[in-house]
């Protein structure tokens, strides 16, 4: 008798035919007939655990760690701030903080500082000079006909070169205030970000040592539980 | 159970699946994850090994649903994903120290009652336990005929066996697991 057909007759898959051939045999056959007794009896063990309940806990559990947590951790860091400097020197990030408020933006650094305010006024009061000088000269130049029967007068040429220089004077302190402003923002800039970094850095500088404590705890306590020296140990832990 | 869904019904959960329609993958999970986990666990009989095939099958499954092409073999198709994912957990964690853990507590003895007879959940750790003393490849046929219910037919499709490997291997099985039986002096009085 082959195996297959034994397996059909114990599942119960094969046709009235076959299933009544095989009773026959069996009543012949007392050591296929023992064989079969002997398979029925292991699935009866095996059915004894089918009705015990067994639920899966829902939600799953995470997976286990294939690596080291410290390794991918530190990559994820370190790629993070790869990606952060990259796209922060690209879309021309400035990140600036005072005791009030911490404020993140994009493009052309417009911080009102009370240095640049005073700046910023002290060319408003220049623009206006200009302004108020430019109408006197007017004035003036209205009033030289009548001024010249009396005293000196003034030509259109010495006018244009008076006017001319006072413009020229005006506007070289308006280029020097201009790069001092300029000169200004730069270095507030490259301070914050330098000051940004180094918090930065020593945060992360002492997280590194919080885990590599915690790391280091972790093998004394295995070693003194599996009672193995902390070298063996030790050398499994790559950082 | 899905088979009882009727073909029109699991035709029509797989289509809402492919839709992406998260109420009907929800029902699709809560209906098989029992069965799913079970499997698992008796061809491991690790519940964390469980869990993780559990929930790497259902990812895969929703992942590739749309592969699916014969709407009517989700289960064969869903047990086909279950029992690869058993084979890879089995080969990745076989490396693992969990494993030798889970070898050490098949070791301890089980206590029979007064009356020489095992408790319920004593026979379920027992037939998981002796389930895992024979090869694999028995292992998951029993599990899948005893268990899961499928027809020979359908483990040969989902292990891309012939059905006569699969009655051969059922055969070895119980033949195998009989023998242990034996050593382990177990008289079907003491479980039945």
């Amino acid at each position: 008798m082959k195996k297959e057909q034994i397996v059909d007759f114990l599942y119960e898959e094969m046709s009235e035919q076959e299933k009544s051939d095989m009773l026959g045999s069996l009543e012949s056959n007392t050591q296929l007939s023992q064989k079969i007794a002997e398979l029925q009896d292991v699935r009866s063990f095996l059915q004894t655990s089918k009705d015990v309940p067994v639920i899966a806990e829902v939600p799953l559990p995470s997976s286990k760690p294939s690596r080291s947590i410290f390794q991918s951790r530190w990559w994820a860091i370190a790629a993070s701030l790869l990606v952060l400097l990259v796209a922060g020197k690209l879309l021309d990030v400035r990140v600036t903080w005072d005791d009030q408020q911490f404020t993140m933006g994009f493009g052309e650094y417009t911080e009102d500082t009370q240095g640049q305010l005073a700046t910023q006024q002290q060319l408003a009061t220049l623009q206006a000079t200009l302004v108020s000088l430019e109408e006197r000269l007017a004035a003036q130049k209205e009033v030289v006909p009548i001024q010249a029967a009396t005293t000196e007068t003034i030509d259109d040429a010495t006018y244009q070169r008076l006017l001319t220089s006072l413009q020229q004077t005006i506007r070289n302190e308006n280029q020097t205030l201009k790069q001092n402003l300029a000169e200004q923002i730069q270095s507030e800039q490259n301070a914050h970000v330098e000051g940004l970094l180094s918090n930065v850095m020593d945060y992360w500088d002492a997280q590194r040592r919080e885990d590599l404590k915690m790391i280091n705890d972790g093998i004394m306590n295995l070693a003194g539980a599996l009672n193995v020296p902390t070298n063996d140990l030790a050398q499994n832990v790559n950082y | 159970m899905i088979s009882d869904l009727g073909k029109e019904a699991t035709n029509q959960l797989v289509r809402r699946m492919k839709d992406g329609d998260s109420a009907a993958f929800k029902f699709f999970f809560n209906t098989w994850k029992d069965r799913i986990y079970n499997f698992a666990l008796r061809y491991s009989n690790d519940s964390y090994f469980a869990h993780e095939v559990m929930q790497k099958t259902f990812i895969q499954a929703y992942e590739k649903i749309h592969q699916l092409n014969d709407h009517s073999k989700l289960k064969s198709w869903l047990y086909r994903i279950a029992s690869n994912n058993c084979f890879s957990e089995g080969r990745r964690v076989s490396r693992t120290t969990y494993v030798e853990v889970n070898e050490a507590n098949s070791t301890v003895d089980h206590q029979y009652t007064p009356s020489g007879r095992f408790e319920k959940n004593e026979i379920k750790d027992l037939v998981n336990e002796t389930l895992q003393m024979i090869p694999e490849d028995q292992r998951k046929v029993i599990i899948m005929k005893e268990y899961e219910g499928l027809k020979f037919r359908e483990i040969a499709e989902l292990l891309g066996e012939s059905e006569n490997t699969i009655k051969s291997r059922m055969y070895y099985g119980l033949d195998a697991m009989r023998k242990v039986l034996v050593q382990k002096n177990l008289t079907k009085e003491m479980y039945l």
